[in-house]
């Protein structure tokens, strides 16, 4: 019975920690087809930042704001997201064919390295253990954390004048111009909330998943699993599949090992591609 | 001029298929035309209760999603979302396609209302009655390009026109 509650913690714990990560992802897909690639990067270089930060000010809150800040600046000042560019090179379909990646991979990872130096901190690890350890509680306090962050980012775009800017510009675009909507302007702010969503997701996360020039990988292949799970582009999908999917694995880990309950969260994609490939938590097709 | 800057000089677009935001509520969907510069709170209101008035099914649906109302409804919101834009043109496509007829004459009344205000209303449309009923001056297209103009009112006296190009 206690393991079930641990195993159920950890889930949510891990859920909220992956509904961060696949929250500005599935932004950035659901308004441009865009398949960002170098979110993980971004994801990277906000937990090298925010740690350069901690380490000089020693101020949690400075560094995740500096983190967010300076990474939202960066993602969205990226040149390949030019709007004109995109619409010229947009196919008539509907289906993605932009994958963006921020430079290569490990130019971007060597710019981390520099001045902080590489340290691989991920040095036993919990992951392989065969019992799960028990729940710190600042584990706990960084998924609430999280949680409110993406309370916040919900909110804003229910009910502010920028969100729904944001999702007319998602379902259609053409019409969101006809109707005034600086639809260029749209993609530059999401790019950067995108970017800042990554960037604080590295800071919250690094102290436990350690901050090395790599962890953008692994959060971004499990984060790419949600986002299809839950229905590409679709913000409450992704969040309630992290959360399915984190479970699942969470509960898996009970029969088999934690490395083996990683499976899962492919048997849960392919399963999602065969029966429904629109996603699960999608709304009502209309 | 960027394609958004055309709302700004007061053109306004209804399209074919009306391309609601189906996703969004209905007062959502007028809220795009909403938030832009210069638009104090109380002209909001004001701006909303005009649409209401006309469209009073729009208030009952107003946290609705777009794509949940009926044909006649989104044409309506279709309309009543470019009239947010307060535009000095409204570019009207074939708004009565595919109405049933009690639609159609609400379609209609909300054309001269529209235009006793002073909105210039650019319409296209396959309705020949219709058309010379809201109408000042028409163009009778075929295959792209312009073959006759006149003022309707010169077309409803003397029909010889429309059975020419249009065979009814």
């Amino acid at each position: 019975m206690d393991q079930i509650i641990i195993q159920t913690l950890h889930g949510l714990v891990n859920g909220m920690v992956l509904a961060m990560v696949a929250s500005g992802l599935t932004l950035i897909f659901g308004i441009m087809d865009i398949v960002n690639f170098a979110h993980g990067d971004l994801l990277m270089l906000g937990a090298f930042v925010g740690a350069s930060v901690l380490g000089v000010t020693g101020n949690y809150w400075l560094a995740l704001l500096v983190a967010a800040v300076v990474i939202a600046v960066l993602g969205a000042r990226s040149p390949d997201h030019d709007a004109a560019a995109l619409d010229r090179t947009r196919p008539a379909d509907d289906h993605p064919r932009h994958v963006r990646r921020l430079a290569r991979d490990p130019e971007v990872r060597a710019l981390a390295v520099g001045p902080v130096g590489a340290t691989d901190q991920r040095a036993g690890s919990g992951r392989l253990r065969a019992v799960p350890p028990p729940i710190p509680w600042y584990r706990i306090a960084t998924a609430v954390l999280a949680g409110l962050i993406i309370t916040g980012l919900w909110l804003f775009l229910k009910y502010g004048k920028y969100g729904i800017w944001i999702r007319a510009t998602t379902q259609d675009r053409v019409m969101a111009q006809a109707m005034g909507i600086p639809v260029p302007l749209v993609y530059t702010g999401v790019f950067a909330i995108g970017s800042a969503m990554a960037a604080a997701s590295g800071v919250l996360f690094g102290p436990f998943a350690g901050v090395t020039q790599t962890m953008g990988f692994d959060f971004t292949l499990r984060a790419f699993i949600v986002v299809v799970v839950g229905g590409m582009g679709n913000l409450g999908g992704s969040i309630l599949a992290s959360i399915f999917v984190s479970l699942l694995e969470s509960y898996a880990a009970i029969v088999v090992s934690p490395a083996q309950a990683v499976i899962v969260s492919f048997i849960v994609l392919v399963l999602t591609m065969l029966f429904r490939p629109t996603g699960l938590f999608v709304p009502t097709p209309k | 001029m960027p394609p958004h800057g055309l709302a700004g000089l007061g053109i306004a677009w209804v399209p074919e298929e009306r391309r609601i935001f189906r996703l969004l509520t209905v007062l959502e969907n007028l809220r795009t035309g909403l938030d832009r510069p210069g638009v104090t709170p109380a002209r909001r209101e004001g701006l909303l209760e005009k649409v209401y008035a006309y469209f009073p099914i729009l208030r009952e649906r107003r946290n609705q999603a777009g794509g949940t109302l009926s044909g006649g409804e989104q044409q309506m919101l279709a309309i009543a979302r470019a009239m947010m834009l307060e535009p000095k043109i409204i570019l009207l496509d074939e708004p009565t396609e595919g109405l049933m007829p009690r639609m159609v004459g609400q379609i209609q009344e909300i054309v001269h209302a529209l235009h006793r205000e002073g909105v210039a209303i650019l319409l296209v449309e396959q309705n020949v009655p219709l058309t010379l009923d809201a109408a000042e001056r028409v163009y009778i297209m075929e295959k792209g390009a312009v073959r006759h103009h006149a003022s309707a009112a010169e077309l409803r006296a003397d029909q010889r026109v429309i059975h020419e190009y249009l065979g009814v």
